[in-house]
This record gives structure tokens, sequence and C-alpha cells, in this order.
């Protein structure tokens, strides 16, 4: 045989039979690829990998049980590189059959056609929570994914330090006079529970609307950076860059109050154990808080073969049934469910009693998650803004018209 | 380390997707084509302009198409840009046979350039396939007091490689400013040049491996105890590598330079760290000599630029001419010959009565020892053709039978 011959064959010999293989039974088998979208730009480190995988696991494990034939390879992006790296990925032939990310993303993605557009049964829908689906509506019979899990935002306190958690934005800053540790971090989605209580939420949500604001509203803007720049000059408020360093503040016991995300609540629950106290964060004069819960997705790749679809498509709905969703509430008390039909039961712990509040406080962040999705440049200039307000080095007069400009979307 | 393969193993599958096999046959068409082109053209060498040729029109071409079709193409772009990639750097590295030494062609095309395209390779599609920062947090293992997962070892690998690869020319370079401030003549360059080289690279070591979090002490350790291993199994190698960086270091044996060993001389060619490398001038023949021959024989040697060599021949002349006259007949007869140094004029001195007539010695300057043999032999020629014009007497061993006279044979008395 010549030697051509021979290279042609083994190109193409191995190809064939992978293909084949490829297009085998139909029953659940296979391999489906899942890509997980990670808060935050902090370096990726062993706790953070379980945390975001934590459910994932769970819900593959149980999965596994029942179609053993069928693995899961897991990728994890960073939120803000996400749809770069999905688009990178397609382009090549090699995107995922499913991702788990934030809702706003899995919209991005369907616009974009880097994901699938689903039309959800009548009876998977009624199951669902409607403010999820909501959320997730790209017309009255499609979603950009299903929705899968719920993590609020919540007030994460060290109980060896204080005994509740300050109801009040008042309150918190006059126990921080009298000792307590505050950790806040500048990034918006982090910072965004405080406008609320300080009517300011509005006035963001009008800024990224690219709406012109009423008086009442900039005044409530002034006021929300007035009183970031007030609490920075008390000794013990720290600002912390982003997120993960507020969480290693309380895990090293540098930080005793923090807002917190309740996916976080594994770590922090592992290394302080029951010191650990969790609440809904302060409201204020002007308001409840108005905490960002963020909502899980899963959401359908485009380039998957039939059997990567069939498999994604099945550990999809699988996660939304009521056993696993209540077995992932109850087990790691770090999300909620999105399936209406978890029983009551489950949900009577007073950390999960504490994240339904959060939820229900909710209503104003969801409005800004959709106008300002995470990573976005408006999203960094808001940040940065607020350190220099925080830091001095604006005033707040000057840095309302600033993040007005700021946040206007891009003409 | 099972984590690992479970992971690469995890990427086949995406094998099964028609848009990733249809990439994959284009490159296999693109490479076979280009092969099956050139092996056209040039039937017994590679024809690698015209490979390179093929692989960029083919591979274009397919591209084009795919993209056309909107199918994806990446993957399709990366591998022929990796294959077009090689066949550019071998061409270049053939064009470049006339200025690039031909000894350092093989390191360029193993140790840089390959590992490098190679690299960039399976760096691409691991940020196609996976995660990077996710696959680099596989743990491997615990290994000398520190818990090590793939990154530390990609990072570990790669820092050795870089060291080994890239330190050299800087070292060089701060030897030669060593030499320069300190004023070191008699050390060599290169010597020192490896000797920073091989501190730069335990350095380096150390301090990735500090970085990782071993146990400096196991570290250590383990170090002392491969020291006595390969002492004691390899102590050959290792003398000969230390005899190496000696004469590099003492500067007493430098490529150009001429021995003698065995009688012949030799050209250093190289001096590498376990064996030196020698031209014999009589069979044009390369010898590899180990460096502790150096160090357990006195040798005979020729710096470069002082290669000067006083040779002689010796001559037996008619002891009846005048000796004053043969030695001044020696010296204009030597010093007319091309090749004998002037400036230095050769001398002839009587050394006594041999056998056969008077012997002289004459002893000339040559400009080096490789030029010995033609040179004694020109000169040789030269005195007997001139001592036969003028009728004096070369004496040779002359064997003289005499025998005695033969007379009648006594008669019997009686």
């Amino acid at each position: 045989m010549r030697a051509t011959t021979k290279a042609v064959l083994l190109v193409v010999l191995p190809l064939t039979l992978l293909s084949a293989c490829g297009l085998g039974s139909k029953d659940v088998s296979g391999t489906a690829y899942l890509a997980i979208s990670v808060e935050g730009d902090q370096p990726l480190t062993k706790a953070i990998l379980q945390e975001e995988v934590l459910q994932a696991q769970t819900i593959v494990e149980a999965f596994r049980q029942l179609h053993p034939h069928v693995a899961i390879e897991t990728n994890l992006f960073r939120e803000s590189e996400f749809i770069a790296e999905v688009r990178r990925r397609q382009a090549a032939g090699l995107g995922p059959d499913l991702m788990l990310l934030p809702g706003s993303t899995a919209h991005t993605l369907v616009d974009a056609d880097l994901a699938r557009g689903l039309r959800l049964p009548g009876a998977t829908r009624n199951q669902l929570d409607p403010d999820s689906l909501a959320r997730l509506e790209i017309t009255p019979t499609t979603v950009a994914g299903l929705p899968i899990l719920r993590r609020p935002q919540l007030a994460c306190y060290n109980r060896d330090r204080v005994a509740a958690s300050p109801a009040t934005t008042v309150a918190l800053i006059n126990q921080a006079r009298r000792g307590l540790r505050v950790g806040l971090a500048v990034e918006s989605r982090s910072l965004f529970w405080s406008t609320g209580p300080l009517g300011a939420d509005q006035a963001l949500i009008a800024a990224a609307a690219g709406r012109p604001l009423k008086a009442d509203e900039r005044q409530g803007l002034m006021r929300w950076l007035e009183w970031l720049s007030a609490a920075n000059f008390n000794q013990q408020v720290f600002l912390e860059p982003d997120q993960e360093a507020l969480v290693q503040g309380l895990l090293e016991r540098r930080l005793d109050w923090i807002p917190c995300n309740s996916g976080n609540l594994s770590r922090l629950r592992e290394t302080l154990g029951t010191a650990l106290g969790v609440s809904e964060l302060p409201s204020g004069p002007h308001g409840p808080a108005t905490p960002i819960t963020r909502l899980r997705v899963l959401a359908f790749g485009t380039g998957s073969t039939a059997r990567q679809r069939n498999v994604a498509e099945a550990l999809a709905l699988f996660a939304l049934n009521p056993w696993i969703q209540s077995t992932l509430t109850t087990n790691n008390q770090d999300m909620l469910p999105t399936n209406r039909f978890v029983p009551p039961s489950a949900l009577h712990t007073p950390v999960l009693k504490a994240m339904q509040r959060s939820v229900e406080q909710a209503d104003a962040s969801d409005a800004i998650s959709k106008l300002l999705p995470a990573g976005e440049p408006r999203d960094r200039a808001l940040s940065r803004l607020v350190t220099a307000v925080a830091f001095g080095e604006l005033t707040a007069t000057d840095a309302t018209a600033a993040v007005i400009k700021a946040l206007a979307p891009a003409p | 380390m099972n984590d690992l393969f479970g992971q690469i193993l995890g990427w086949l599958p995406m094998l099964s997707r028609p848009q990733v096999l249809l990439q994959l046959a284009l490159v296999g068409l693109v490479v076979v084509g280009g092969q099956l082109l050139a092996r056209r053209v040039g039937r017994t060498t590679r024809h690698w302009a015209l490979e390179l040729g093929a692989t960029v029109v083919m591979g274009g071409l397919g591209c084009g198409l795919l993209a056309i079709a909107q199918q994806p193409v990446t993957l399709a772009l990366l591998l022929i840009a990796f294959v077009a990639s090689l066949q550019l750097s071998e061409l270049l590295l053939r064009r470049s046979t006339g200025w690039l030494p031909a000894d350092q062609m093989q390191p360029l095309r193993y140790l840089l350039i390959r590992p490098f395209l190679f690299g960039g390779l399976v760096w691409s599609l691991i940020e196609l396939l996976d995660t990077r920062a996710e696959l680099a947090l596989i743990p491997l293992g615990r290994w000398v007091g520190a818990t090590v997962n793939v990154g530390d070892l990609t990072r570990l690998v790669v820092a050795l490689y870089l060291l080994m690869v890239s330190s050299g020319p800087p070292s060089l370079g701060v030897a030669w400013l060593l030499k320069r401030v300190f004023a070191l003549e008699r050390v060599s360059v290169r010597a020192m040049g490896l000797m920073v080289r091989y501190a730069v690279i335990t350095l380096g070591t150390i301090a990735v491996l500090e970085t990782i979090g071993f146990n400096s002490t196991a570290v250590l350790a383990i170090a002392g105890g491969l020291s006595v291993g390969l002492g004691f199994g390899v102590k050959e190698v290792f003398g000969n590598f230390v005899s190496g960086l000696w004469l590099l270091f003492e500067g007493s044996l430098r490529p150009g330079d001429i021995v003698a060993l065995d009688g012949d001389f030799c050209e250093v060619r190289r001096l590498g760290l376990r064996a030196t490398r020698l031209w014999r001038d009589r069979d044009n023949a390369e010898l590899v000599i180990p460096n502790q021959t150096f160090f357990n024989s006195s040798t005979v040697e020729f710096s470069v630029g002082r290669t000067l060599f006083r040779t002689q021949i010796a001559i037996s002349v008619d002891e009846s001419q005048p000796i004053s006259t043969i030695l001044g007949l020696l010296e204009e007869i030597a010093a007319a010959v091309p090749g004998v140094e002037t400036h230095l004029p050769p001398q002839a001195y009587l050394q006594g009565m041999g056998d056969c007539g008077a012997d002289y010695v004459l002893k000339f300057w040559i400009a080096t020892p490789f030029k010995n043999r033609s040179l004694c032999s020109a000169v040789f020629q030269s005195i007997v053709e001139r001592f036969q014009v003028l009728g004096i007497a070369l004496p040779y061993p002359h064997l003289v039978i005499e025998r005695p006279p033969v007379g009648p044979p006594a008669q019997p008395s009686g």
C-alpha cells in the first residue's frame, strides 16, 4: 500500500468510526459539554471552582444514576468573557451543548445566535416560578433558557461579633462606629442593594435605560453617593474591589458583616460554622433593600449533534424536577428552587426564609440586571466612579452627573 | 492524574460532530494533497516551497468554501496554520544553510522552532476545547511536601525549558562583561558563560520549585542523594564533565589550537563538556577524545596564533667536505625552500661523525605543524638535488662483503 493511501486511511477511518458512533441509538447516552459562567474577575481558585460547580455536580451525579451511559464535561468561563468564549468555540464547531449562566446572558446569547430559544411545553411552563420565567421570555411561547436556581443577595455576618444583622442602613453605620467591621464592594452588582434604602434605585435604572432623570431621582442618586462617601470616612467600613475580597475578609475574620451571595454560603459555612449569621439586607428611610438575585439558567448551544442535544435536554428537564430541586435546596441551603412544586417543608429553615424575603425585595434589581449586565463597560465605569466618590476624589454632586453620563446606553 | 486523563479523554467526543469532522477532513486533504503535489515535482527530495504553497492555497480555498457554507472554520484554520508554519520553518532552515552553522541547525529545529510551534498548537487547542484556568487546577498529587496541580507542573516544565533554551546568549553576554570588567585574560568567555548559565538554571529551578511550594529541605536532600548516586554510577561522565569545565575555565585548550596526539598533529575543533572534538590532518579524520585524556597525560599544544613550529632533518655528508661550507650550504638551501620561515633563519649543526660520514642536523621554522611532513620532504629534496649538482656525495650505509681469496686445495702428504 502506498504511503499516501495509508495516510488518507489513517485520517479518514478513525473519523468515520467516531462519526458512526455519534449517530447511534436514540436512548440517553453519550457526552455533552456544559459551560458554566463564573461571576467576578478574580483568578479562579479551587474554592471558587467548587462553589460554582456544586449544584451542577449534584444535578449531574443524580442524572448519571438514572442514565449511567451519560458523561457531562464541564468548562468554567468568567461571566465577563462568557459570550466571547462561546462565540470563539462555536466558530471552531466546539461550542458547548448546555450552558449554566445568568438569565441576562442567556438572552444575549439567543440574540447572537449562539444559543437556541426554547419552546416550553405547557406542563413544564406551569412548574416554573412565574417571575423567573418572565425574565427569560423571548416571545410568549419561547424562552432563552430554563431557569434552574436562584441565588439571592443576603447579609452575611459573624455571630461572634454581632448578634443580629442591622435592620437599617443607619443602624449599620452606627454599629460600624461602635466597632463592627463592615465590608462593601465597589462592584455595582454587589453594591446595588444599598440604592433602594437611599432612594437611588430608580435613578440608576432610568440612567441605564437612557431615560432623563426626574429631580427626585437625581436627588436620590446624590444621596446614595453621599452615603457611600460618608461610609468610607468611617474607619470601620472597608471598601473592597470585588465580592470575592469581601468573602475572603469574612472567612479570615477581618470583616464582621458583608453583603454576600447565597452561592458563597457553603464556603462561608465550612469555615465559620455556627458563627455564620445570614439575614436579609438592611432597609432604609427611602425603602427596602434592593438585592440582586442571580438567576441561573440552562441555555442550549447550537452546534450539538442529535445525541448531544438529546442528553442536554434530558439533563435540563431533570434539573427542573421537584425532587432534585428540593435536594439541591435542602442539602446546601445556598439557593432557592425555580420549581413551584418543591414542597414548602423544604424551605423551612431560617437561611432559606431569609433568601425568600430577599427575593421578594428584589423587584428593582431585576431591571438593573437586565439593563446593566455584569462586565459591561458601563458597569465598570460605575464601579470606577463609586470608588472615586468613596475615596473623596469626586464630590457626590460631580459624581451624580458623571454616573448619569457613564450609564447612558450607547446610541 | 486520573482527573487529567479523564478531562483529556472528555475532548474526544467532540469528534462526533459533523462540523468538526469536516474541518479535520479538510486539513487531512490539504496535508496529503500538498505532499502528493510536492512528490510529483521533486521525486527524490521534498519540495518544501511547493508544499507550503499548496497548503496555503488549498487551505485558503477550503476554509473559504466552509465559510461561504456558513460552517465553522477556526479549528481547520488553526491546524492549517500549524502545518504551514512547520513547512515555512523547514523552508527557511534549508535556505539558511549558507550562513547558519550546520551544528546549529538541529538544535534550532528541535529545541526552538518545533517545541514553540507544537506548544502554540496545544495551547490554542486547549483554549478551544477546555478552560486553561480550570485545567490548571486539576491536582496531580502531593510531591515533596507540596500539592502539585497541572498548572504548577506546566509552569515548572515551561520555566525549565525557557531557562535551558534562552539562558545561553544572555549568559555569554554576562560572561563577556565579567571578563572585561575583571580583566580575566586567561579565562575563556565560553567557560564563564557556561558557569553563569548553570547558575541561572539552578537558581531558576529552585525559584520555580519554591513558588510551587516544594519543601526546600527535601529538594536539597534529593539533590544530595542524586549527586552521590550519579557520582558512583557514572563517574567517568562526571570526570569528563568536570575536566571539560576546567579546560574551558582554565583556557588551556581552545578551538583552533593544535595538539599532538600519538605523534599526529590535530586541530581542536570543538570543546564539549564531555569530550573534545579534534581534526587529524593525516587522514582528515575527526576524533572524539574524552576530556580526562588531557588531564591524565601531558599534551604538546600550539595555541591559536602561536603555531610556528621548529622542525629538523638529519643528513650525512661526505666527511672529506669542509664543514663550514656544508653548514652554510644547508642553511642557504633550506632558506630558499618556499614555506620555510626566513625571518627566523634555518640553522645547521654538525652532530658528529657517523658510520657513513659527517652527521649534520638542519633546524628550520615553519608556519604550522601541519606542514611538517611536506616541508621536511621539500627541504631534503632540495639538498639532494643541490649536492648532486655540486658533486658532493651523500654517503649512505654500504654493505661490503669481503670474501677471503680461494687457493688450490692442499695436497695430502704422504
